[in-house]
């Protein structure tokens, strides 16, 4: 953008009043001071981004009058469009803009901006359009656009400065060296007074020592006065026995002496006296026994050498036992004979009787022999069953008979009605014969039936009645033909009587059948009884007997024979009976006689022997029971004799034996000598107590032997008063001890309070929390300036390598301005001031605070420069309008300035304001081409 | 054929202070001071009811050189209790209680053996000629940098020997070198079982199946710090006179478990949701820690809009507190030590270095940093963190604090994160 001409209705002192055709790329504007050079800069500012508000510091230039307030300008854009901008005081403080092309047609104003290329009202009065004063106050401008064009894009200064304070705020709020408040300094502090009071209860350390040092000096200290006490008591013990053993020390002495007079017996016999009476008394004792076992001896001797009257009876010992023990028998035996005598004789008489029914053959041994058996009975009964049926037989056979002879009578009968009617012719000849035959052949054949009844062979029986009947039969049709034909009636009667005849013929024929039958059947029944007969012949049975006859004697026998099984019983028991009455009277008999016993014939005075046989038997055993047991007491009593010699013997041995002991023979001597012993052994005996007492006195381990040493150098009363001596000495002792384990036990306190104290630990605790919280919070301190390192490397190599674009051109500008003596302009990060680096060997830094005024001024108008370029790159390049920036330039650095100028009016149209003649001429010299415009001359 | 049975422990610690919030929770407090107590009384305990032959600490009986008394005290009544049961006990010293150390000169019990600053061989029994010889070592000081395994005599034949000492092995990088010695001198010592102590946490260096040795740290018997993390205890080794060692059995004994747990703020979008997330977490560190009390911490990571609030000073700390109000009441308590940040902005991290801005400049910054030890240290200068580390007072407490090259990747992740949050704009402001 290049403003052609500016056409002011009324703007501070400016009224209507135009500059045209500013056409030139640079452009110094010329006049004193006064002349408006200020305002034109603010008319143009305004014009292109409104008026300020009322409350605004800047200069709103009001006019006073009735000119409107504004104006325009009329511009022509990179692109070459030409545009008229105007603006008047409106309804806003900024103002009403207008925006008309070169034709006057209005234009939308919101394009105005982007014609403006976005920059905005700061940015254009920072970079584009500025005076001396606002040249220097170029780096307090805190505008974000601007900024961002010094500082980089996406660097947010405020935020790391932001970062950067809160970091060492953070750091130095848990430590800052020399500081007190911080909690690293009150940990410290604290930590500080836990060790010292640490230190305080370690003493007590030392203390523990001391107290354990002086308890292990007291324990043995104990241990001595201990010891000493029982050393004291041991002697006070002693001192106790010697006057407790006085009395019996001094006793002991006499007896001694006693001892002394009397000689020793060596070997003397114990209780001598004692034990010689106890001799003598036992030596009475045993002659007695040797008498009296004597005299028992002798007596039983002879007791045992004297007879038994009727001493033989014991040789029949058995028999007598059996005297005793059958004579109970005897008597029952006696008594029960005739009784059953008398029912033998009424048994045999009714066996006779019945005997006698059966028949005279009959005897008791037949009965006996006979065997009614079951098998006889069912023969028995088998033949009267047949012989029942043979006669039923014939009954049968009769009534049949009768029956047939009825119908043959009948049949006759009508026979003989037709004879009547008939001739009665012969016989043929001829028929003679065969009838002659007919008659032959029955005849054989009865002659072959009783040949086969006879030889009892059921053929020839059946061909002889076969043959009878055949003939009979034969001529009988003989007969009847003859006689049918020798009738000569009708036919008709002539068939009925030859009918008739067949009929009778045949009733004929079943009548000799019949006939025949009965007398098979008699035959028959004639074989049975013969067989019967036969049957009971056969086991002596009479013949008469008929089959049920026959069962009822069977009864009979059975009867019988029953009643001879009791007889022969009882006659067997008689007989035995009567054999042992005999035997005993025998035997009685037998034995009486041996011992002049008589019996009589009767029973009586068998049984009177017995019982004297059984009475002198007793007498006669129970002597020779006393005999025999004086034979053996006889044996003892030698023994026992002999025995009480022995010890009577023995008796007298010992006690000459014992009176040997004594040295003598004599018992008087002996007692004599013995009651000496006695004497000494009381008094060795009452030395030896007194010595088991003093024993008892002094203690197992005293050796007696030093007794009479230590209490004949002392008297009772003075070991009673060394006694006392020690008893103090005692007391003294103990209470001493008494008062070291009180001090024992103080010191266990104390080292028990010292053990149980847990101050030590608990300020350990102490120590050790606030150790981990100082280096919890060194952790922490640590971090923070491990941040603000990493922010402060990051910056500096940032600040050296990541600078803004703008600021590399700045300093291409400055180093020129400044003839090469500053190589280097910077913005260090997040700081609002910017760094220069002076050339030389070593570069030196230094920030624009440092920097002359002038020099000062020269960097913001290289780094004004560097924006127009920078902005211009992208973005429509806005005219430079500056006032009054090189007053305070030397002459050789204007010069590079203006030179510069000219160099940036190749690309952005620049207004210079000025008031010094040395300055337009200055531009008139360095830029070829510029224009010029006189404020003071007439407007145009 | 005899089996000895023997409980192995190293670094009791006694009277170990815990470096957390005490302060704010004096009843818990007592709980923490007493916890290596109540670990060793477990051990006293279980020796007794296994019926032990033996009790054998690997060193570090006391947390100080200068030992408490009441420490050395319930430490001497516990060996009075192994020693009534006819438990012997087997005691050497390491660098945190060496010989030199003050004692308060308490009588040891009956069976009660401590190894003095040359080797030296005691039998279980004295009776029984088959019974394990126990040869040990003590620190005569705590600066002991020489080689102790080696100083070792050859073991006696035909019994079981076990070798007790305080050591480094394979110069552990997490554990001070005190008496360094390498896995080949204790393979070829020709003992049957290492009894180690120094490292903290348990290992077995050697099992049963690798042959004799078998060599055993068992940690320590209470954790007390959040890099003890998990269960501690003890080891009940069975030895025979010829098979060696039959079995190897681990038991806890701690009281208060130490854990931390990552939560991801990938899906989280408010506070409420971020405390029920840690809520669920705690309640499942409850559980596993099988009644025992809980210390945790919170690791906070993945990336999200809660990010640029966590990384707010002081933020942390309130939710903590949060924590703790729910559950430090608890008995047993669960107790939130400290919440980490380790999340990310909801940026792509990529991105933003691909630009030409500060912000990209400083990510290819850090990017250089991790890659560059020389480029750390520079920073590390440049951060002058000697005005701390390095203070008068403040030093002899950091030294082992002062971080190292490790730490302080970690800790430029960290800064990085806070930076970003600050430097770059979010959605939200952007709105």
């Amino acid at each position: 953008m290049r403003i052609d001409a500016i056409n002011i209705d009324g703007f501070g002192t400016f009224s209507d009043r135009n500059f045209g055709q500013i056409d030139s790329p640079l452009t110094v504007i010329y006049g004193p001071n006064e002349a408006g050079k200020s305002t034109l800069l603010g008319y143009l500012r305004q014009i292109l981004f409104g008026f300020p508000t009322r409350r605004a510091t800047e200069n709103n230039y009001l006019i006073e009058g009735n000119v409107q307030h504004g104006g325009s300008l009329n511009v022509t854009m990179d692109d070459g469009r030409r545009l008229i901008v105007a603006r008047h005081a409106g309804r806003y403080a900024a103002g009403t803009v207008t925006l008309h092309d070169d034709q006057n047609n209005p234009i939308d104003t919101t394009e105005l901006p982007g014609l403006l290329g976005g920059a905005t009202r700061s940015v254009f009065e920072s970079i584009f359009a500025f005076d001396l004063r606002e040249l220097s106050s170029f780096n307090s401008a805190d505008n974000e656009e601007i900024a961002s064009l010094l500082y980089g894009a996406g660097m947010s200064a405020p935020r790391m400065i932001a970062t950067l304070q809160k970091v060492d705020k953070a750091k130095s709020d848990i430590f800052r060296p020399g500081g007190h408040n911080q909690p690293v300094a009150q940990l410290l502090h604290q930590l500080g007074e836990t060790e010292s009071s640490l230190r305080t209860v370690q003493n007590q350390s030392s203390e523990f020592r001391t107290y354990r040092r002086e308890h292990a000096e007291i324990e043995v200290c104990i241990g001595e006065i201990g010891q000493s006490i029982i050393e004291l008591q041991s002697n006070r013990r002693l001192l106790n026995r010697y006057i407790e053993a006085w009395e019996t020390w001094i006793d002991l002495g006499i007896k001694r002496e006693r001892l002394q007079e009397i000689p020793i017996f060596n070997g003397f016999p114990e209780n001598a006296i004692a034990r010689l009476k106890n001799f003598e008394d036992k030596l009475t004792t045993a002659r007695e026994s040797v008498k009296k076992a004597t005299d028992r001896h002798q007596s039983a001797t002879d007791a045992s050498a004297a007879a038994i009257p009727h001493e033989s009876i014991l040789e029949r010992t058995i028999d007598v036992k059996k005297i005793v023990e059958q004579r109970g028998a005897f008597a029952g035996s006696v008594r029960d004979l005739p009784k059953r005598q008398e029912e033998l004789d009424r048994d045999e008489a009714r066996i006779t009787e019945d005997l006698s029914t059966l028949g005279s053959d009959w005897s008791e041994q037949r009965v006996e022999d006979f065997s009614v058996t079951i098998a006889l009975r069912d023969q028995i009964e088998q033949s009267r069953l047949a012989l029942q049926k043979a006669e039923q037989d014939i009954r049968d056979q009769e009534i049949e008979i009768k029956r047939i002879e009825s119908e043959l009578s009948d049949a006759k009968q009508r026979s003989n009605e037709f004879d009547l009617e008939s001739t009665d012719s012969d016989i043929q000849p001829a028929n003679r014969v065969q009838l002659l035959l007919a008659i032959a052949v029955a005849a054989i054949g009865l002659l072959l039936a009783i040949a086969g009844a006879l030889i009892e062979s059921t053929i020839f029986i059946g061909l002889g009645i076969g043959a009878g009947v055949s003939g009979v039969l034969f001529a009988a049709n003989l007969l009847h033909a003859h006689g049918a034909q020798g009738r000569g009636i009708s036919n008709a009667d002539r068939g009925r009587l030859l009918e008739n005849r067949r009929i009778e013929e045949r009733l004929l024929s079943q009548l000799n059948s019949a006939e025949q039958a009965k007398n098979q059947s008699k035959q028959q029944r004639s074989d049975k009884y013969k067989s019967w007969r036969n049957w009971l012949n056969s086991n002596g049975l009479p013949e008469s007997l008929s089959p049920v006859g026959a069962s009822d004697y069977l009864t009979q026998i059975d009867t019988t024979k029953g009643r001879v099984t009791v007889v022969t019983e009882r006659r067997n028991r008689v007989i035995a009976i009567q054999d042992d009455v005999d035997e005993y009277r025998t035997l009685v008999s037998d034995v009486g006689e041996l011992v002049e016993i008589s019996i009589g014939d009767d029973s009586v005075s068998v049984q009177i022997a017995a019982t004297e046989i059984s009475e002198l038997f007793d007498s006669v055993t129970a002597d020779e029971r006393k005999r025999a047991e004086t034979k053996r007491s006889v044996r003892g009593l030698a023994t026992e004799l002999a025995s009480v010699k022995r010890e009577l013997q023995q008796l007298e041995n010992e006690l000459a034996q014992l009176l040997n002991e004594g040295g003598t023979e004599n018992p008087v001597e002996f007692r004599r000598l013995a009651n000496q012993h006695f004497q000494r052994q009381e008094l060795e005996n009452s030395e030896q107590n007194l010595l088991d007492s003093l024993r008892h006195i002094m203690g197992p381990d005293y050796d007696l032997a030093n007794l009479d040493s230590e209490l004949s150098e002392n008297s009772k009363d003075q070991m009673n008063t060394e006694l006392d001596s020690l008893d103090s000495e005692l007391k003294n002792m103990e209470q001493d001890r008494a008062d070291l384990n009180i001090r024992v036990g103080e010191l266990n306190t104390k080292i028990s309070t010292l053990v149980d104290d847990d101050q030590a630990s608990i300020l350990r605790a102490r120590k050790a929390s606030l150790i981990a919280d100082l280096q919890d919070h060194a952790v922490d301190w640590t971090r923070y300036s491990l941040a603000m390192a990493l922010l402060e490397m990051t910056r500096q190599k940032y600040e050296e390598e990541r600078q803004p674009a703008i600021l590399g051109r700045a300093s291409s500008y400055f180093s020129e301005f400044t003839y090469g003596r500053y190589e280097r302009v910077f913005s260090p990060l997040g700081e609002s001031e910017f760094h220069v680096v002076e050339a030389g060997p070593t570069p030196q830094n230094k920030p624009t605070s440092k920097l002359s005024q002038g020099t000062l001024e020269q960097l913001y108008l290289a780094m004004r420069f560097a924006a127009v370029e920078e902005f211009g790159e992208k973005r429509e390049h806005l005219p430079v309008v500056v006032d009054e920036v090189l007053v305070n330039f030397d002459l050789e650095r204007a010069k590079k300035a203006a030179a510069a100028f000219g160099k940036i009016a190749e690309s952005n149209q620049v207004l210079v304001f000025t008031c010094h003649p040395w300055i337009r001429d200055l531009f008139e010299d360095a830029v070829p081409g510029a224009g010029f415009i006189d404020l003071d001359a007439s407007p145009d | 054929m005899a089996n000895y049975r023997f409980i192995h422990a190293a670094d009791l610690h006694l009277d170990s202070q815990f470096g957390v919030l005490s302060a704010e929770f004096p009843e818990l407090a007592q709980i923490l001071r007493t916890s290596t107590f109540e670990a060793y009384d477990r051990i006293i305990d279980l020796c007794i009811e296994e019926k032990v032959d033996a009790l054998l600490i690997a060193g570090d009986v006391f947390d100080s050189v200068d030992r408490s008394l009441g420490a050395e005290w319930r430490f001497v009544i516990g060996l009075e209790r192994l020693s009534q049961q006819g438990i012997k006990s087997f005691v050497c010293h390491g660098n945190h209680d060496p010989l030199d150390g003050w004692r308060a000169g308490l009588d040891w019990p009956v069976g009660a053996y401590q190894f003095g600053s040359e080797p030296h061989a005691i039998p279980f029994d004295e009776a029984d000629p088959n019974s394990p010889l126990v040869t040990g070592i003590s620190y005569p000081t705590q600066e002991v940098r020489n080689n102790l395994v080696t100083r070792f005599p050859p073991p006696t034949s035909n019994r079981p020997s076990i070798g007790l000492v305080h050591a480094n092995v394979g110069a552990d990088t997490g554990h001070e070198n005190y008496a360094p010695c390498t896995i080949d001198d204790l393979i070829t010592s020709g003992y049957d079982y290492w009894a180690l102590g120094h490292v903290h946490t348990r290992r077995e260096l050697r099992g049963r199946n690798d042959g004799a040795p078998v060599v055993v740290y068992p940690g320590n018997t209470q954790g007390r710090h959040r890099n003890e993390r998990g269960p501690r205890g003890v080891y009940i080794v069975e030895m025979d006179e010829s098979a060696g060692v039959m079995a190897l059995d681990f038991h806890p004994t701690d009281g208060i478990r130490w854990e931390e747990f990552e939560c991801s703020i990938d899906e989280l979008e408010t506070d409420q949701e971020l405390i029920d997330a840690v809520d669920e977490n705690v309640r499942i560190a409850i559980d596993e820690a099988d009644g025992r009390h809980l210390i945790y911490r919170v690791l906070l990571t993945g990336s999200g809009s809660l990010h640029n609030s966590l990384v707010q000073p002081n933020y942390l700390d309130d939710l903590q507190r949060q924590f703790n109000l729910t559950f430090a009441e608890l008995r047993p308590f669960a107790l939130c030590e400290k919440i980490v940040d380790s999340s990310s902005t909801q940026f792509d991290r990529d991105q933003l270095a691909f630009g030409t801005d500060f912000v990209a400049d400083l990510l290819t910054f850090i990017n250089q940093l991790k890659n560059d030890p020389e480029q750390r240290t520079q920073l590390k200068n440049r951060a002058e963190l000697d005005a701390l580390f390095g203070h008068s007072r403040a030093r002899r407490y950091l030294k082992d604090s002062d971080p190292d090259d490790s730490s302080i990747v970690e800790l430029i992740d960290q800064a990085e994160r806070f930076l970003l949050s600050n430097l770059v704009e979010t959605e939200d402001e952007s709105l």
